[in-house]
């Protein structure tokens, strides 16, 4: 019995010093500044520390390089009144049980008006339903879990959805390089899967001919019989639903047996590893992205720079959907005109935001809709493409 | 020197906790009970849930290793199949969290029933080696087996326990007295355990199984009802755990980590002891929520922190041996008492 009650003890003090704990916690680090009436706070939570904080620390440097430009441009106008930006961090660790108790903290804090966040698709989903319940705007730029947004309808989603995505890939494939015949290649993991299921309605909702689709693991890198199989149906382009893991090596088998072939793949196929890989047999290879920081629009370039210029590297997609998402939600704060939760949902939705990462528009249920730009590897660099 | 110095506080304290058990667990009791009514804030009874949460991980656990003193780096994957059987049970066949939670504990108890049958003639590392490949089998079912685990998608809507027509959930309490219930259950029944034949067997395994075996004493049988015992809690645990988590689960909150965390709770509270699994669970829920001003360098501190802890203090912070004299069974009192007799008798 004396132990349960040593236990009992212990735990009293325990309570103390959780109440205690509880009760006080910034979380951030960032001065409270409530009682002027002139700070809207937004939250950025996501992975700080551990194996994806580059991605959470990706997020919140975007999020501060907005709040500094809003700031500098005299801030956020709700009414008559101005308000200033403040970003406030938080580390989930990309774990669900921290997403969760970070989450009741967001929401028992009233001068936060939206979170921009969560990174891996399980932690979005967990935490989501703690802020739709306390009506708290959650976007978050990279979940890609099919039932996020619908949660509710303060979830939102500024990620690219695969099916819009797969529909530039195929309008590449049969509008552009006018492929006669049309193969699919996919990856056998969840996202691979969709994707390539995707890419076959995408096209034959076009109008397109598919004639084969293929299989692979997503670790192998021998695609003898892949190439036999397409060659033997007449195959010009591939669509392929693979990481560049998948996309540089077979792009180097299709180049050593001298199958001309198109490549078409995913807005993941953007990165330098995949040239760096299959090096001269790259070139040509198509893919829609979201964002393209060789994009020759000046506003663009002014953002990579500034990114740059602040942090030492050029951001990446995900990062530029996180800066674009701050962005949104500024805007829609704006446009409600007051610092009503429900009107800024409302306003959320009628979002047409000329972003870095794509026009975006939100669908009834909170999911970005892009317009994809086109590119291509040409002379071992991505460029918009040509057709 | 400091150890005599810390076991003369001790002493007294233990007399004093001794001699006021009754009032002292009367008050702590309706102290805790009454904790979401102080007007204790949604973050403070999120953190609270959690420690309790942890407790009752780690005194599942503790049956195992404090007790028969076997390493098991696969708790996460018992805290799974926990976690799933309620979550599928209540969201694709209707059932209640209760009986829901009652049959996810039943089935991890019956899969470290299977488990234990072959691997714990093994001992010491070899088994600990093959739990840990049991949490990774787990989870790799739980990703492939899609037409039942819906795979990497997760198990989401899944409902709040009822009591009587009343929805629990955190905000109005429910979710930390649930857990509070579960917790001193559990905390009832390791204690009736120890304090039983069967739970002084255990540890005479843990302390020598050479010896036990050589008193008669069939250690593989006890070590399998331990490895039951201990799946079983950790398995209610889970099913718990579906609930608290937004109603949404997936594999990733099962991974390795999970494992050692339920680990290091026991070992920093103390192996063997009860009090020490509330504790060592309060310091490690804890410590990262309030330093979180510290960003990165918390978990800095917090390794700092487990490393000179087992430098210092390897019986984990309550793991002190009891001062008190040894409170004899009933029987064997009766006994003496009766020896006592016959020989004033005499």
């Amino acid at each position: 019995m004396k132990k349960v009650l040593a236990v009992l003890l212990a735990l009293a003090m325990v309570f103390v010093l959780v109440a205690c704990g509880g009760g006080e916690t910034p979380a951030g680090g960032e001065t409270e500044s409530g009682a002027e009436g002139g700070v809207i706070k937004i939250a950025v939570a996501g992975p700080m520390t551990g194996d994806n904080a580059e991605y959470g620390i990706g997020f919140a440097n975007a999020a501060k390089l907005v709040a500094e430009q809003v700031n500098a441009e005299g801030g956020v106008k709700v009414g008559d009144a101005t308000y200033t930006v403040e970003i406030v961090e938080f580390d989930d660790k990309n774990e669900s049980d921290e997403a969760l108790t970070i989450a009741e903290q967001i929401v028992s804090t009233p001068d936060i008006y939206g979170v921009i966040g969560h990174f891996s698709s399980g932690v979005c989903m967990a935490a989501a339903p703690t802020y739709q319940d306390a009506q708290y705007i959650n976007i978050s730029p990279t979940s890609s879990h099919a039932d996020y947004s619908s949660i509710g309808d303060y979830i939102f989603r500024n990620n690219t959805v695969i099916t819009v995505e797969t529909r530039t890939g195929a309008e590449i494939a049969i509008n552009d390089l006018k492929g006669t015949s049309i193969g699919v290649l996919s990856i056998d993991t969840e996202w691979g899967q969709s994707a390539g299921n995707a890419m076959e309605e995408n096209v034959k909702d076009l109008g397109g001919n598919l004639a084969i689709r293929q299989e692979v693991a997503a670790t192998q890198t021998d695609f003898a019989t892949e190439i036999a199989n397409f060659r033997a149906q007449n195959v010009d382009v591939i669509l392929v639903a693979g990481m560049y893991e998948t996309l540089a090596p077979f792009a180097l088998a299709c180049d050593s047996s001298d199958y001309d072939v198109k490549l078409v793949g995913c807005s993941n196929a953007y990165t330098t590893s995949l040239i760096d890989i299959a090096g001269e047999a790259a070139e040509g290879i198509y893919a829609p992205v979201a964002f393209f920081a060789g994009n020759p629009d000046p506003d663009v370039q002014a953002y990579v720079k500034a990114y740059t210029d602040k942090y030492g590297a050029a951001p990446s997609a995900l990062t530029t959907q996180a800066y674009d998402s701050t962005y949104i939600l500024i805007e829609a704060i704006e446009r409600a005109g007051s610092l009503d939760r429900e009107a800024i949902k409302d306003a959320m939705f009628e979002t047409n935001f000329d972003g870095m990462s794509g026009p975006t528009t939100f669908d009834e249920i909170g999911d970005a809709m892009k317009v994809f730009t086109k590119i291509m590897v040409k002379d071992g660099e991505f460029v918009v493409a040509e057709f | 020197m400091k150890e005599k110095k810390s076991l003369n506080l001790l002493a007294p304290f233990e007399s004093f906790v001794d001699k006021f058990k009754v009032p002292l667990s009367i008050l702590v009791g309706a102290f805790l009970i009454a904790v979401p009514f102080l007007g204790a804030s949604r973050v403070a009874m999120r953190n609270l849930v959690m420690i309790f949460l942890y407790a009752m991980l780690g005194m599942g656990l503790n049956v195992l290793l404090g007790y028969v003193g076997q390493v098991s780096l696969g708790h996460a994957g018992f805290y799974a199949i926990g976690a799933y059987t309620s979550a599928i049970l209540t969201t694709t066949y209707g059932w209640s969290f209760w009986t829901g939670a009652i049959a996810g504990a039943c089935v991890a108890a019956l899969i470290g029933f299977l488990l234990g049958l072959p691997t714990l003639r093994l001992s010491g590392t070899y088994l600990t080696i093959v739990t840990l490949g049991f949490g990774e089998i787990v989870l790799m079912v739980l990703r492939q087996w899609e037409s039942v685990t819906n795979g990497n998608y997760g198990i989401r809507s899944i409902p709040v326990p009822e009591l009587f027509g009343w929805e629990l959930t955190l905000s109005n309490g429910g979710f930390y007295w649930l857990i509070l219930f579960l917790s001193t259950v559990t905390a009832i029944a390791c204690y009736t355990i120890k304090n039983s034949n069967a739970g002084r067997t255990l540890i005479a395994i843990k302390e020598d199984e050479l010896a036990a075996t050589m008193m008669g004493i069939k250690t593989t049988r006890y070590k399998i009802l331990a490895f039951v015992v201990s799946a079983f809690i950790t398995g209610l645990a889970g099913a718990y755990y579906s609930v608290i988590n937004n109603g949404y689960i997936e594999p990733n909150n099962f991974v390795f980590n999970y494992s050692i965390q339920i680990l290091s709770v026991v070992i920093v509270g103390g192996m063997g002891t009860i009090r020490g699994m509330y504790f060592g669970s309060a310091l490690l829920m804890m410590f990262p929520q309030v330093f979180r001003f510290l960003n990165q360098w918390r978990f800095v501190i917090y390794g700092l922190l487990l490393v000179l802890m087992m430098q210092f203090r390897p019986q984990g912070a309550l793991g002190w041996q009891s001062t008190l004299p040894y409170k004899l069974p009933r029987r064997a009192k009766k006994a003496l008492a009766e020896r006592e007799k016959a020989k004033t008798v005499q």
